[in-house]
Formats: C-alpha cells, structure tokens, sequence
C-alpha cells in the first residue's frame, strides 16, 4: 500500500470523500451508476443523466500522478458534455493486485455522479466485505448521510454519524485521486 | 403633479423608515444548508454539516476548519515526518536521545493526555505506543496477508509493556520540549487526539463566526449552535450498530453544543484462527478487551469524550455505568458482546423519537 500514507493535499471542493458512501454504494450494489452527490452543494443539486460516453485522448495529461488509466467524456442527451468517467487504480488489502474503479465527476468536479467497480480481487481478505451486500448501504449510512440524493429515508434527516473509526480504503482514495484528476488536469 | 420640497421629505422619510423595518424585521437572509466532506485527516472521512447565508461563507469557514484539522493531523502523527515540523514521530524517534522542541498545541495534547491517564486510572495511557505498535505491526501483517494473520508473542508484548511508564514522559512547558526519557517507549494518542483536535478545531471555527454546524470527524461528532439556525431545533446524529448487517441505525440522538463519540471493536481488526481482534488493547491482559461491542459517549467536550469512550471499553459495563452515573453532564450507551444496549439514567432526554 504505498500511497496509503501520502497526505497529499487536495482541493477541498473535490473532496470527495463523501464519494465513499456513494461510491460504495455502486460499487457492488448495482450494475448502474447510483445518483449521488459530494463537495459543498444544496440538496437539492440536480444530478446530470448520462446518455453516452466517448474516450479521450489524456496522453498529454499527467495521468501517472492521478493512477489514472482511461477517461472518458460523458454526454448528456442533448449532446452537452456533463462529466468525466475516470477509470484509476488503487491498491486495497490485496497488496498485489490493484483495485480499478469508474468515478464520474461532473465536468466542474463539484459532483459526484457515480462510482462502479472495474476489478477487485479483495475476496479472500480483509477487503472481501466490499462484496457483501451490506457494504453499500454502510457506506450510505456512514459517509453520505447528508449527501445522499436518493429517496431512501435514511440519513435524510440525519446530520452525523457516530461510530468506531473507520480507517480509509482504497475505494475512497481511487475516487479521490479521480475527482482530481478532473479538477487539476482537466478543470 | 408636481412634488413640493415638504413630500419630498415625506416621502424620503417613508422610504427610509420602509427600509429599516425591512432590514430589521423580515428581510435577514435565510440560512441554506451545505455540506463538503474530506479524507485526508486522521486516515478517516469527515463530514461537515452547516447552515451558513451563502456558499461562499460555508466553503471559507469548512475550508478553515479543514486545515485546521490538518494542522493538528500532522501534529499527532505518529508514522509520518512533515516537512518543517516536529510531530509526535519527531518525539518518539529521539526517546532516549534528547528533548524534543514541540509547539504549543503538542504540549497541550500530552498534558490532557496526562489527566486522562489519571482519571482513568491508567486504562487510558498515551505512553502505551510500543505495546500497540507490536498489536499494528501484526494487525497489518494479518490483514496483507490473512492465511498467515498470527497472534503477537504474549512474550514480546510483556518486554513492550515494561516500557509504558508515564512518568517517563517528560513535558517542560518553559522549555516549550517533550522528551521520553526511556528509550524503548513511543507515545501513540491514538485514544484522544481526534476527539482533542477536533474539540480545538471546533472552538476555534466558532471564534471566527461559525454558528451552526455539525461536524463528523470518523466517527467522532461535535455540534455547534442548532439545526437550521433555528433555536431549540437539534442535530440528528445517528449511532452506528455495530450489527453491521443491520440496515438502520442503533438509533438517533437529538443534541446541540455536545460531542458524541463511539469506541467499538467492529471497525478495525483482524482475523486469526476464525476470531476478530481488534484496536483497543487492554493494558492489564494487554489483549484487545472483550466487556462489549460499542459504547458512545455524549458529553460536552470531545476530547474528553474521546478519552472516556476508550476508557469504558476498556471495563465492565457495569463499572462504566457506575462511573457515567457519577460524573455531570455526561451520559452513554452501551452495546454488551450479546447485542444488549444498556444506557445511563440520563441517556434517554437524548434519544430521537
């Protein structure tokens, strides 16, 4: 895990942090990309449909410093661009085999619009409860309470969480280095 | 029609007196909610919640209080150098060698470090680091690499233990230094710095001019003023089951200016042999302790109700509930190893219906 202790600094609107819960929550939860949303924002911040992606060309950006591997532009159906689909990697408990996630970011990098897992190979350890079935609504529950723009109910009225410490993973780092891809890089 | 010089004044005149009542009465801009989240403190997510007039405000005062955070992260860090800065890494590589010259927020950690210590008896010891070091070393070995995840030498952790002595901590407040005169020991303020940073962050912010916030620093939550800005009207803070296949929360509490903090042993452990051990070591058996799943405190300060959440862990149920009837201004919740919750007397006034 060898970025797992590097503080880098990054931009606060794209912390995403709250992509966790969001991410999480699509990471296994659905085939789709889940409505959610992070950074300073009001509720009520509409979340942009995506109707098609195309890939881009990022070999003049420095993709290296991101763990960024493929992105991808995504349109609206009027044909607007609306967010980039970032594909990076991080590595989770499993210190040999990265974990590749998709986060779509709107194009202002002040949106989280989905998260969804590529690749893990963190069954057989610790990291195995990302394929659980309860791992996406724990992360709804711990880290987006406020921002979560679905219906659920839950955490809707709920302003924080109080709970043993919960140590970062990979999934949240990957979103991270994704949201700044789009804010540093592209923004 | 044309005006004369007196209803000009008139009419001036109404036009002021409209414009005071509307700025004193009704036209103070209403409070938007905003919300920003951040991971790159305390290896943690952290959530702020706010009710501020603009974005622009929220965005200053989360931002501020971010790198306040930061600031204090670094600090307390104990595996990590920065740049420019002697942090409590910077100590413990020197115990044995020489004093070490901290600043001021360093120095006030250990000293509240010290009365925890005293309050609790010695369960809560910041000079326990090369016990917990050994439990973090074979923790993170355990989880990299899960079929060979063993236990420490009870031997090993005995020799560490010999070596958590706090009088041993030497803080000279004149010199402005920290020196741990014996060699083998390592502070880790595992137990209070989040709660103490975040209590310090805190203050702070509201002496800048933040009203009305809540903020979830991994777990640990501190409020300020009320919900909507609206007295009266309390933050909802929900308390995390450590059934983690439960769906909902254990439950909400309904607070305002108070701090509610969790110590559980769900979160971060390992495995060996089919059974979980987590964080938070028991000094007497040196061994993760084993009286209950959770316990939440709710109590003004966070630091303190940090310290006093991993001090409960750390004893039977019935004497934490003992002790938490006894103090003022305190209350918790506890979540016994069958699930059961037990609660002190005055937990109840807190409980969101």
């Amino acid at each position: 895990m060898a970025t797992s202790k590097t503080k880098k600094r990054f931009s606060w609107l794209i912390s995403l942090a709250i992509m966790l819960a969001a991410s999480a929550a699509v990471i296994l939860a659905s085939e789709g990309v889940t409505a959610a949303v992070y950074g300073p924002y009001q509720e009520s911040q509409p979340v942009p449909s995506i109707a098609s992606m195309t890939e881009m060309d990022i070999s003049a950006y420095d993709t290296e410093a991101y763990q960024a591997e493929m992105v991808q532009s995504c349109t609206d159906e009027s044909g607007a661009v609306v967010g980039y689909a970032v594909d990076t990697w991080e590595y989770g408990f499993n210190s040999e085999q990265p974990i590749r996630l998709r986060s779509t970011i709107s194009t202002d990098g002040s949106l989280l619009i989905g998260v969804e897992v590529l690749e893990e190979h963190e069954t057989e350890y610790y990291g195995a409860q990302i394929s659980e079935s309860w791992y996406p609504d724990r992360f709804d529950g711990r880290l987006l309470p406020v921002l979560s723009s679905s219906q659920s109910g839950r955490g809707s009225h709920v302003d924080g969480i109080s709970g043993a410490t919960y140590t970062c993973n990979a999934v949240l780092r990957a979103v991270n280095n994704a949201s700044r891809f789009v804010t540093e890089q592209l923004g | 029609m044309r005006l004369s010089r007196k209803n000009w004044i008139g009419l001036t005149a109404g036009l002021l007196s409209g414009m005071l009542v509307l700025t004193a009465g009704g036209c103070a801009p209403p409070l938007q909610r905003f919300s920003t989240s951040f991971l790159d403190v305390f290896d943690t997510a952290s959530t702020i919640v706010g009710y501020t007039v603009d974005q622009q405000t929220f965005d200053q005062q989360a931002d501020d209080y971010h790198d306040l955070l930061e600031r204090y992260n670094q600090l307390y860090d104990i595996y990590n150098e920065y740049d420019g800065i002697n942090n409590l890494k910077t100590v413990n590589d020197n115990a044995g060698i020489a004093p070490v010259t901290v600043d001021q927020e360093i120095i006030d950690l250990l000293l509240f470090g010290k009365e925890i210590y005293e309050f609790s008896d010695g369960r809560v010891n910041i000079c326990f680091g090369s016990v917990l070091e050994i439990w973090h070393d074979y923790r993170e070995d355990g989880l990299n690499h899960p079929e060979k995840a063993e236990l420490p030498p009870v031997d090993l952790l005995q020799q560490a233990a010999e070596h958590t002595d706090i009088d041993s901590l030497v803080i000279d407040q004149q010199a402005s230094t920290v020196y741990l005169e014996d060699s083998e020991m390592r502070l880790d303020v595992g137990a209070i710095a989040k709660g103490y940073a975040v209590a310090q962050a805190t203050k702070t912010i509201v002496e800048d001019g933040m009203e009305n916030a809540a903020f979830s620093i991994g777990g640990n939550v501190s409020t300020v003023g009320w919900k909507e800005g609206k007295e009266g009207n309390n933050w909802i803070i929900g308390l995390e089951n450590p059934d983690r296949t439960a769906e909902d929360y254990l439950l909400t509490v309904s607070i305002s200016d108070r701090s509610v903090v969790t110590s559980g042993n769900y979160q971060r452990y390992y495995t060996v042999d089919g059974k979980q051990y987590h964080h938070i070591i028991d000094p007497d058996t040196l061994m993760p302790a084993e009286y209950m799943q959770a316990v939440s405190v709710i109590a003004e300060d966070s630091g303190f109700a940090d310290g006093l959440s991993t001090m409960l862990f750390l004893m039977p149920v019935e004497d934490g509930l003992e002790l938490v009837e006894g103090m003022d201004g305190v209350e918790a919740l506890w979540v016994d190893m069958d699930g059961t919750v037990v609660t002190s007397s005055g937990f109840d006034q807190y409980i969101n219906d």
